[in-house]
């Protein structure tokens, strides 16, 4: 029997649906070693975000990125063209990260780096981070960059600190330790330009590796992303 | 209806319950005799849980003219739920008796579908049943559709019933003969219904516009307003003033009246008032760490001198409220996530939501901020 086009737009919406409902149910969180309740998208939400997921799913990018900004929005009950408009920018941004840290970066990378760009840091400087830190996840250098510039620090200084660091064989805790630093000396009045070049010279001597070491030092002590 | 069984007042973590007991005075006009006054004591018991509903009532009239009346109510529920959607069976007893004339009584069974969202749901729901009038026994058979929503303590219901049953009317002839006749009815009550807690008073309106196709019911619109006002957690006063409309279901007939009463509780009323001031903590003076903790875990802490409640949300929480466990002057939570950026804020005290003191703050595009936490 000859099917028309409003049977098949039905069946695609329908199926469009199946999707939102499998992976918003896929990507509840663990609390305290129990699934946390997820907080379900309503029927709006998701058909304004599906064409923005079906984009970045044909692009290969993690699109519980993307439900988790949608859901975000409809917590603090932000109209659905909000969140349309906030979830587009965010995709955006995502695909501008994952051409800056390719060939395989991570959701936990992207993530950080979709921040990072949004503060002003520049792909230049994600590519970098990439070179630098090699095999390692740099979904924490990232984010400490990302908060570094939101406390202050201008950020082509905060860019080539962070790639020195990683090149240096700094590990994730290296740069909490840096951040938490430069917000206790922001706190009681210091510059942060100033604060991250006294912290850096706390930190530096302590690196495992010089800017020197080879790549398999840096391996051994940098996290592993997954494959 | 479920949109009744809001677990709030003196909700536990398995029941919701409701026990109230009323003496006052009544004031009825009904079309078939003149105004009288009278005693009216009153009695509500519920019970209720996500999935169990256990209501009683019962009213006992004294009117000046020497009759009295008795109502009692009794409803039973189980719902199951599946997903958004609460599927709801039960049944209602009604018997209605008075000093000079036959007491009638019904019994009605029914199933309801309700869709629930957030704050605002929606049910359809059919029935029925027996109505034993005089000495007869008639069928009843019931169909209802309606909508709620919820802000807080105030609720608003938007609902529409249609019963089809019959009327019972008695003939005696000259010969002594008597005869009963049945008059088939049929109705549709569209109704809205406003529910309010505001500190110490409680407040229901209900506004109904009956359009009857069958019979020799009356098509008509009414209202009732109803009040109370607890100037202690366990006593009030309650009063009540309106028109009812004829309910063939339960054989009661249109009349209007006034009431007003001394309440009992046995549950707490108003607001609750704290024993002892408490600190105020805003979270501007709270600050959050994380740090890595075994298997693939986060460990959150979060320093908030004076706390009572702490909880946090975000994108690792799923956006959905976690509450912090306090460990001596601080709070913490093991959390299931991976290292990287994080999106968070924090309530203190039940407060507003807001980004921690110690993260960099980010515009969350959706007209706020939240705070920049990185799990290592």
């Amino acid at each position: 029997m000859r099917r028309g086009p409003r049977y098949v737009a039905a069946l695609r919406y329908l199926a469009t649906l199946l999707v939102v409902a499998v992976l918003t149910s896929a990507s509840s969180r663990r609390v305290g070693g129990q699934e946390a309740k997820p907080v379900e998208l309503d029927s709006a939400t998701a058909a304004a975000i599906a064409p923005i997921v079906q984009q970045a799913r044909a692009a290969n990018l993690p699109i519980e990125l993307l439900y988790a900004k949608a859901r975000e929005g409809q917590v603090q009950r932000a109209p659905v063209a909000r969140i349309e408009a906030a979830v587009r920018a965010l995709a955006a941004r995502v695909q501008a990260a994952n051409d800056a840290l390719a060939p395989n970066a991570t959701a936990q990378e992207l993530g950080a780096a979709a921040d990072a760009l949004k503060a002003g840091v520049p792909r230049e400087t994600l590519r970098e981070m990439r070179r630098a830190g090699r095999d390692g996840s740099l979904a924490v250098p990232i984010g400490v960059l990302t908060q570094l510039v939101l406390r202050g620090v201008p950020v082509e200084k905060a860019s080539v600190q962070v790639v020195d660091l990683l090149q240096r064989g700094a590990v994730a805790n290296h740069f909490i330790a840096l951040d938490e630093r430069v917000r206790a000396d922001v706190l009681a009045g210091k510059r942060p330009d100033e604060s991250l070049d006294l912290r850096l010279k706390g930190i530096i001597p302590n690196l495992p590796q010089q800017a020197t070491a080879d790549g398999a030092a840096i391996q051994a002590t940098t996290p592993k992303r997954p494959r | 209806m479920l949109a009744l069984v809001t677990p709030a007042r003196t909700a536990n973590a398995q029941w919701a319950r409701q026990t109230t007991f009323d003496v006052g005075g009544i004031r009825l006009t009904r079309d078939d005799f003149a105004d009288t006054d009278g005693v009216n004591v009153a009695g509500l018991w519920g019970r209720w849980n996500e999935r169990v509903s256990l209501i009683a009532s019962g009213a006992i009239t004294h009117i000046s003219d020497g009759r009295s009346t008795g109502l009692a109510l009794a409803s039973a529920s189980y719902t199951v739920p599946v997903h958004r959607v609460r599927l709801e069976a039960g049944s209602t007893a009604t018997i209605l008796g008075t000093s000079d004339q036959r007491a009638s009584s019904s019994w009605l069974g029914f199933g309801r579908a309700h869709v629930l969202g957030q704050g605002r749901g929606v049910w359809l729901g059919v029935g029925g049943g027996t109505v034993h009038l005089e000495t007869e026994n008639v069928g009843a058979s019931t169909g209802e559709v309606g909508g709620w929503l919820r802000r807080g303590e105030q609720r608003l219901t938007l609902s529409a019933a249609t019963v089809r049953t019959s009327t019972v009317s008695t003939v005696i002839f000259s010969d002594e003969t008597v005869l009963r006749v049945r008059d088939p009815v049929g109705y549709t009550d569209v109704s809205l219904a406003g529910h309010g807690v505001w500190r110490q008073l409680e407040v229901d309106a209900v506004a109904i516009s009956r359009h009857a196709w069958k019979g020799n019911l009356a098509s008509m619109p009414t209202a009732m307003l109803s009040g109370a006002w607890w100037f202690t957690p366990y006593v009030g006063v309650a009063g009540a003033i309106g028109r009812q409309l004829s309910d063939p279901l339960r054989g009661t007939a249109r009349a209007r009246y006034a009431t007003v009463a001394l309440r009992l509780s046995a549950e707490r009323h108003g607001p609750v008032r704290a024993r002892t001031t408490p600190p105020r903590v805003a979270v501007g003076d709270a600050s959050i760490v994380a740090a890595s903790a075994d298997g693939g875990a986060a460990m959150i802490r979060v320093h908030a001198a004076g706390a009572r409640t702490v909880e946090i949300m975000g994108d690792l929480t799923a956006w959905t409220p976690v509450a912090l466990a306090r460990r001596g002057d601080r709070w913490e939570v093991r959390l299931t996530t991976t290292p990287g950026a994080h999106h968070v804020v924090v309530r203190i005290n039940g407060g507003p939501w807001a980004p921690p003191a110690n993260l960099p703050r980010v515009d969350d595009e959706l007209g706020g901020t939240v705070g920049l936490l990185v799990v290592p």
